[in-house]
């Protein structure tokens, strides 16, 4: 008899998703889906607003990643203002690149310590009252402790380059609206010792050792749990390098094979689809080129690490060569894989950061390049989960007429549904009964994805969740075969099969 | 001017989201607290802000032997302001936006073997749709806050901070 089993909220994730996965006659997984079930609206009602509020107003898409929209979007005023990013002051690029990799830093940092490290120090299948941050502190005070310096470190980055630490308003069309201080700078060498760029390099390579360290106790459940074959793409440096700010795309195929070279991200719309689906708000891009049954692909640290041909920070590069070594010429799938180039790209930060607090451009008084104005504008930054683009028009009136946003998590739609096929088949298939270990699996394969599903903010566990199986299709008592419950009931949280 | 030399350092955090009304009540108390401080000289005395509690904001607070917590209210048994002392919890809330005092306390016992005193200020607001600025109703539940724990700074030492208190 066929089932369906539905899983919602999914936790430990920004914003709010469901899973729903199909199980046909003989119990085989005919079928699973990640939907959204938010639509936010941005693209409409920023419509009409003058172009220059555009960087402060698509913040407000996210209270985690907010610095990687108002960055998008400013780069994308550049262009409307008639400035390109080689032209943008000294003082003017190296605050916006301070500004996005404390945000990457503090991204990461979170993600990795509020929000992965239970399933991994746990167990994916473990007591969900221990598997959160609480659970984490009482376990390991040292990894919870570097974890609270490195997020907090990130965010007092972002409130000195952009005026606070949540919707600043530091980046503006042509460059930026204030330079570092000494008094500020002095934060970082001159105040507490635990906030020094050298600390969170140190921090950095005590989380990669003690990945290394889980990666030899439980390499092959990272190397198969949602492992998946995909293409991967991002953006580099135009000599090849892992660039988050600025740069071109590339894309690779599942074997390896460049199928995207150099593209300047103003083309975006020559190169990416985005394909619609009837059963969610989220868009499913792909390369025009393939099309969407071979186009689409992953973005972000895993798919960065991928495409990239080195890192321009020594001891990140090192942490590269021994990653890529796991998987020896071959583009790396592991889905788990993503934890450990969220770390090598903290690392990365750590060092870029470090090098940038020290440069005295940081102080300068020219701020601002100004150009000829047109009527429209892309920006493309990597975001800490992947490839972010806003795209803008404007008109007579300096109003905004048009604005085209594919968010990074948007990018990874295809890749997350195919990471939740692969988990269900290989984790529920066969099972009359689920357990709250099995929806769990499901969640960390979606959760490796860092999405942002917008709005609703991390879920750290217990969040009330009923799950049901009825026979029949129906959700009637007298179908029900078998019902979980965490945290008490949340009515409409059911499934049905 | 007066000038309050006091070994015991104290944090006041404000937050909320000043784009909603009286939800920016925290954060207004703090920057007037502030002004007072820096005229009146009143050492040991620091100020933070933010939209919402962090889990980092347990560290924070461990560098201080007091902290008052400032937000806003729309608790109706509240008359203008109230003032209490919390103690830790490890109850998390479903999601991390909604971190509380108690917890950070609980995070900044665990991780960091401090104990500081917590006290909550929730003011008393009535306003809390789209835009910036205190409605006047909210304010002078404000000024009255203020001016209760401005005299009590006035007069501190370490044991004469108040517990607790109401207007």
């Amino acid at each position: 008899m066929s089932r369906k089993i539905t899983i919602e909220p999914v936790t430990r994730v920004e914003g709010h998703g469901k899973v729903t996965i199909h199980l046909d006659d003989a119990g085989k997984i005919a079928s699973s889906r990640l939907h959204i079930v938010e639509f936010r609206g941005f693209e409409r009602f920023v419509q009409g607003r003058p172009y220059w509020e555009a960087p402060v107003l698509v913040q407000r898409l996210c209270g985690i990643c907010p610095v990687s929209h108002h960055l998008a979007a400013a780069k994308a005023l550049d262009m409307v203002v008639g400035v390109k990013q080689s032209e943008l002051t000294p003082t003017g690029m190296k605050m916006r690149r301070l500004m996005h990799y404390g945000q990457v830093f503090q991204s990461h940092a979170l993600h990795f310590f509020y929000l992965a490290s239970p399933d991994l120090l746990f167990g994916i299948e473990s007591n969900p009252a221990m598997r959160n941050v609480v659970g984490v502190s009482d376990a390991n005070r040292e990894l919870a402790r570097k974890g609270i310096q490195m997020r907090k470190f990130g965010q007092e980055i972002i409130k000195y380059t952009a005026g606070k630490k949540i919707h600043g308003t530091g980046a503006i069309p042509g460059g930026i609206n204030k330079n570092m201080s000494q008094q500020e700078l002095d934060y970082f060498y001159k105040g507490d010792p635990s906030m020094h760029p050298d600390r969170m390099v140190e921090n950095a390579l005590e989380a990669l050792e003690f990945f290394h360290d889980y990666f030899t106790k439980n390499r092959e459940m990272l190397d198969t749990f949602a492992h998946h074959r995909t293409s991967h793409l991002s953006m580099v440096s135009r000599d090849g390098g892992l660039d988050l700010y600025h740069g071109v795309l590339r894309a690779i195929d599942a074997d390896g094979k460049v199928i995207l070279n150099n593209v300047d991200y103003r083309e975006y719309t020559d190169h990416i689809v985005e394909g619609v689906k009837n059963w969610s708000y989220m868009k499913f891009p792909y390369l025009r080129h393939l099309g969407p049954e071979r186009g689409w692909y992953r973005v972000g640290p895993l798919a960065r690490l991928n495409v990239c041909d080195f890192i321009p920070t020594p001891l990140a590069q090192k942490e590269l060569e021994f990653f890529r070594s796991t998987t020896g010429a071959h583009p790396n799938h592991s889905t788990m894989h993503s934890h450990w180039a969220r770390l090598i790209e903290i690392l990365h930060a750590a060092e870029v950061i470090r090098d940038l607090l020290r440069d005295p451009d940081l102080q300068g008084e020219e701020l601002i390049t100004r150009g000829s104005k047109g009527r429209e504008g892309i920006g493309v930054i990597e975001a800490p989960r992947g490839t972010l683009i806003h795209h803008y028009q404007i008109d007579d009136n300096d109003q905004l007429s048009m604005a085209n946003l594919i968010v990074s998590t948007t990018h990874n739609n295809e890749a997350m549904n195919a990471a939740v096929y692969e988990v269900a088949k290989s984790k529920i298939e066969g099972h009359t009964e689920i357990t709250e270990g099995m929806m769990n699996s499901v969640e960390v394969a979606i959760r490796a994805y860092d999405p942002c599903l917008s709005c609703a903010t991390h879920a750290i566990g217990n969040m009330a969740l009923v799950v049901s199986l009825y026979a029949g299709g129906e959700e009637r008592e007298d179908q029900l075969i078998h019902r979980m419950t965490r945290g008490g009931e949340t009515p409409g949280s059911t499934c049905s099969l | 001017m007066n000038s309050v030399q006091n070994t015991e350092r104290i944090l006041f955090y404000g937050y909320g989201n000043p784009g909603r009304a009286d939800d920016g009540l925290g954060i207004t108390f703090c920057y007037q607290l502030k002004e007072y401080v820096r005229e009146n000289q009143i050492s040991g005395v620091e100020f933070s802000e933010d939209y919402q509690l962090n889990i980092e904001d347990g560290e924070t607070i461990s560098r201080f032997d007091s902290v008052f917590f400032v937000d806003a209210t729309k608790n109706e048994n509240v008359e203008r302001w109230l003032l209490t002392t919390l103690s830790r919890s490890k109850e998390l809330a479903f999601t991390t936006h909604h971190v509380s005092p108690e917890f950070l306390l609980g995070i900044c016992q665990t991780l960091y073997n401090k104990n500081p005193n917590i006290q909550l200020l929730t003011i008393r607001g009535y306003k809390w749709d789209l835009h910036e600025g205190i409605s006047s109703e909210a304010l002078s539940n404000l000024k009255s806050a203020l001016h209760f724990i401005q005299l009590q700074l006035m007069k501190r030492d370490a044991k004469a901070l108040p517990s607790q208190g109401r207007a």
